[in-house]
């Protein structure tokens, strides 16, 4: 469906992106996650034809869009401030598309009340002005605007950012539904990494203009190629090299300790019954802990060993600040760089 | 070359080019070759060689040497009085508790609603000869002079209260964005009431104080009307000398010569000003602001001795705006006689302005050169702004600074430029000669409004979220499109406010009008003027008529453009 074939982007001398290569499946539902700068929206932009790249190609459906005109494209966007004309009303908004494309004015009136049904916009709404509307309408309002034009491929920048948390995880999953209801190719840039691995069918994870991993949301979180990947996505602990020596000589393991060593904090447990043979056994000291309500994280340091790890929140308080647990690490979870 | 030209250029383009080199041509036309024109005529001789001829006539006339002292004189004058005054009724209005200062703000404040030619005519007819002061004066001192209110003071008094506007608008800004909790702080640490407002008040008003004073300094260096209709013989500035050199064929080169002087101190002193305003403003680090509490002055004498003050000032700048709207109401003999009774009171005198050809085709001639030019120079901003917001290179760079030369030249050079290019047939004005007919000063009105309009329609525009024009273009717009359907709407309540508030301004312009008037065609600025010469009683009911038509109507701008979306163009204004 889309294929982006050694894409680079220059503003001067700067180099926004560099050999971008990315193929996605038609209807699949495809993040571009990266911190800021890192070239996402850029990538973004390039698709939907704000940006030209200086190298490379763009495809959709093999045919080659590099130079097409964004209005010829047939791509559309949906913006992380969501861009709705503050003079127009709802209604205006969502047919200004189709006004500049001289549809007849019933086909219009016809395809806002099908696309407003679809999203969930009531007819009184339509009637109203944008800025009575609140964040989670307004977003809304933006995606049918985008959507009645019947476009092949919708692109959104961030468009839950702006929402407070509860809402952000409300609209996160109206928005995965409304996907899957159109089957609409989507691609879809945030930050955050929570949004990318619970909405994603392929995530691509950017770093400094060029991409560091592609893969299954499964894949970028348990396989992550690179250092930056394993570190930017999760919460991670590193551990030093005389703690991979102990974990190597505790369980016979090879594990090289001159790499950098790293292990999601779910993945180390407080040993209560131990089940896991082939796991290392540490005695800490436990040195803070913060409740965070469906689950309580330990701050737990001993000799080779300053690690932090996450436990579900029983509502029996069994752990105290000062106290000697033991916690298991299993060699297979670690991930060397 | 064709393969570059292939590469570059498509005939979608032709209307943008066209554009382009349209505004081009009025740059060059309008804001920089009538100026260069003033260096060129000061500096070259008609043989086309360099020469001294008129600095040497400039050092060899008393006259024009004695205007620029006077200038200089009064420029620093002001300096010094009207921060005095500014900067007490501004302290009186916002920061000390003063019973009334609602009502004390509001008399303060007439002086936004009345300046100009108005205002000088105004005190004159209160401190003139004839004036109401000097009705009281002579009854105490029967064989004084009466004509006292003349030369240096006289304009220096005027002025005074007429530019503590800016005090009132800019000053009056700055204080109410001091962090009354700096205040609170140093009350807690023992710090008394005049401690803080030397310590903590005033360095934050600095900055503001010392910009509004390089302004003050600007407008006295400029002043025209003021020492026209109080300075008399004897008091003569530069601007009044400029008007009657350029009226002498001789001495144009002096003329330009002089303007020239105006426009490079005026360059000077505003770009001190804009470093100042780079530099000097303090940025609250509060992260919660409070808004500031008025301080009362516990010791009873100095409290007195302020509000003693505050009320003596408040009538200082009430009083005129008072008879004027009473005696405009009042028939002949009560002006002449200075005296208002019941039976005096009449509408006649605007029933009469609005009836007679001769007293209402000044406001129509002004009223339709200010519409005209106003929308003139939207037009002309609207098509700048849209470049300089879509290409931003080092062209779109240049035209702006283009367009913002006015706001550094004062009206009088701006005035010559026209003056002296334009009384001769000039290719890139299609041949004619403007000189003498109605489209100069229509020129010249659009040339002086264009920094203010540029300034405010750029903020405007700047403030529209990016992705807009991106969304509209997304979904298939095209630039025209996007530009009447999206962008301008939401710019239009600011457009709108820009409008109303040059068209008040051009209403009573004289600075400029003075020198490019049309004979037949006068504006209302120019007719106040020749009608304060002759000082009978039905010229002086005409002013004040005139003076109340345009108090109102700047009253009414004034409360358009200060509603919650004009705000920030007030506080620009």
């Amino acid at each position: 469906m889309i294929d982006f074939k050694e894409v680079e982007v220059k503003f001067g001398d700067f180099v926004a992106l560099r050999d971008i290569n990315i193929h996605v499946n038609e209807g699949d539902f495809f993040t571009l996650l990266g911190p800021s700068g890192c070239g996402k929206t850029t990538t973004l932009r390039t698709l939907v034809g704000f940006i030209k790249p200086s190298n490379g190609r763009i495809y959709v459906n093999d045919i080659d869009i590099t130079e097409m005109p964004i209005e010829k494209r047939n791509i559309a966007m949906v913006f992380q401030s969501y861009a709705l004309f503050p003079t127009l009303n709802v209604y205006e908004n969502i047919a200004f598309g189709l006004k500049v494309n001289k549809t007849p004015k019933a086909e219009i009136k016809k395809r806002v009340l099908e696309i407003a049904e679809k999203v969930e916009l009531s007819k009184d709404q339509l009637q109203k002005k944008v800025s009575e509307l609140s964040g989670g309408q307004q977003q809304r309002v933006a995606i049918a605007r985008a959507l009645i034009l019947e476009p092949s491929i919708l692109c959104l920048d961030e468009p839950l950012s702006n929402l407070d948390a509860k809402l952000r995880v409300q609209l996160r999953n109206q928005l995965k539904e409304l996907q899957k209801k159109v089957g609409i190719t989507t691609i879809y840039v945030t930050h955050d990494q929570e949004e990318a691995l619970t909405l994603s069918d392929q995530i691509a994870v950017f770093n400094a203009g060029y991409i560091e991993q592609i893969g299954t949301p499964q894949e970028i979180y348990h396989q992550s190629k690179t250092e930056f990947v394993c570190t930017f996505i999760g919460e991670i602990n590193y551990l030093g090299k005389g703690l991979i020596q102990d974990i190597n000589n505790q369980t016979g393991t090879s594990l090289d300790p001159q790499k950098n060593s790293y292990i999601r904090t779910e993945r180390i447990s407080i040993v209560n019954n131990l089940t896991n043979n082939s796991a290392a056994i540490f005695d800490t000291t436990v040195t803070d802990i913060e409740f965070y309500g469906l689950y309580v994280k330990y701050s737990l340091e001993s000799a080779h060993v300053s690690i932090n790890c996450v436990d579900m929140e029983s509502g029996k308080k069994s752990v105290n600040i000062g106290d000697t647990v033991q916690i298991s690490i299993d060699p297979a979870d670690i991930m060397q760089y | 070359m064709l393969t570059w030209l292939k590469k570059h250029f498509s005939f979608s383009k032709l209307p943008n080019i066209l554009i382009v080199l349209v505004l081009t041509w009025y740059i060059l036309s309008n804001l920089i070759i009538p100026n260069l024109n003033v260096i060129y005529t000061t500096f070259v001789s008609d043989e086309g060689t360099l020469t001294l001829t008129a600095v040497n006539k400039l050092l060899s006339s008393p006259r024009a040497m004695r205007s620029m002292r006077n200038s200089i004189v009064l420029a620093l004058s002001l300096a010094v009085t009207v921060n005095i005054v500014g900067i007490f009724i501004v302290l009186a209005t916002e920061y000390f508790e003063i019973k009334g200062s609602k009502i004390l703000r509001l008399g303060f404040m007439t002086t936004l609603i009345y300046g100009g030619v108005i205002l000088v005519s105004g005190y004159k007819f209160i401190y003139g000869p004839d004036g109401y002061v000097n009705k009281i004066l002579l009854s105490i001192f029967p064989n004084m002079n009466v004509d006292w209110f003349t030369g240096y003071w006289a304009v220096l008094y005027v002025m005074t209260f007429a530019i503590t506007s800016n005090h009132m608008m800019f000053l009056t800004n700055a204080i109410r964005t001091i962090d009354f909790q700096t205040v609170e702080a140093a009350k807690n640490m023992g710090a008394s009431l005049w401690t803080i407002l030397r310590r903590v008040v005033l360095p934050v008003l600095l900055p503001t104080i010392l910009a509004v004073t390089i302004l003050v300094m600007v407008i006295g260096l400029n002043a025209t009307s003021a020492p026209l209709i109080v300075g008399g013989t004897g008091f003569q500035t530069i601007s009044p000398m400029i008007l009657s050199f350029s009226r002498m064929p001789t001495a144009r080169d002096l003329a330009a010569l002089l303007s020239l002087f105006l426009g490079l101190v005026t360059v000077i002193l505003l770009t001190v000003m804009m470093q100042i305003e780079k530099k000097g403003n303090y940025i609250s680090v509060s992260k919660v602001k409070t808004k500031i509490v008025k301080q009362k002055i516990n010791n009873k004498v100095v409290n007195t001795i302020i509000h003693f003050f505050s009320y003596m000032l408040f009538l200082i700048y009430v009083l005129p705006v008072v008879l004027i709207i009473l005696f405009s109401f009042t028939d002949a003999r009560s002006i002449a006689t200075r005296t208002l009774t019941i039976e005096s009171f009449t509408l006649e005198n605007y029933i009469n302005l609005f009836t007679t050809a001769r007293s209402y085709r000044p406001i129509l001639v002004s009223a339709v050169y200010s519409v005209l030019a106003s929308i003139g120079v939207v037009i002309i901003v609207l098509i700048a702004v849209r470049i300089i917001h879509k290409y931003k290179n080092i062209w779109s760079s240049i035209m702006e600074y283009a367009l913002l030369i006015p706001w550094m030249l004062p009206s009088t050079m701006i005035a010559i430029g026209f003056v002296i290019t334009y009384d001769s047939p000039k290719w890139y004005m299609f041949n004619k000669v403007l000189s003498g007919t109605m489209i100069i000063l229509f020129l010249a009105y659009v040339v002086i409004k264009i920094p203010f309009t540029l300034r405010m329609t750029k903020a405007a525009f700047f403030s529209i979220d990016f992705a807009l024009e991106d969304a509209a273009k997304n979904l298939g717009a095209s630039g025209f499109y996007t530009f009447m359907r999206i962008l301008l709407p939401i710019i239009l309540p600011s457009i709108l406010a820009v409008l109303a508030l040059n068209i008040n301004s051009l209403l009573t312009n004289f600075d400029l009008s003075i020198f490019l008037y049309h004979p037949i065609y006068q504006p209302l600025g120019v007719y106040i003027r020749s009608l304060t010469d002759m000082q009978d009683a039905d010229n002086i009911v005409l002013t004040f008529v005139y003076a109340v038509i345009v108090m109102i109507l700047s009253a009414l701008t004034l409360f358009f453009v200060n509603r919650p979306k004009g705000e920030k163009i007030m506080r620009e204004f």
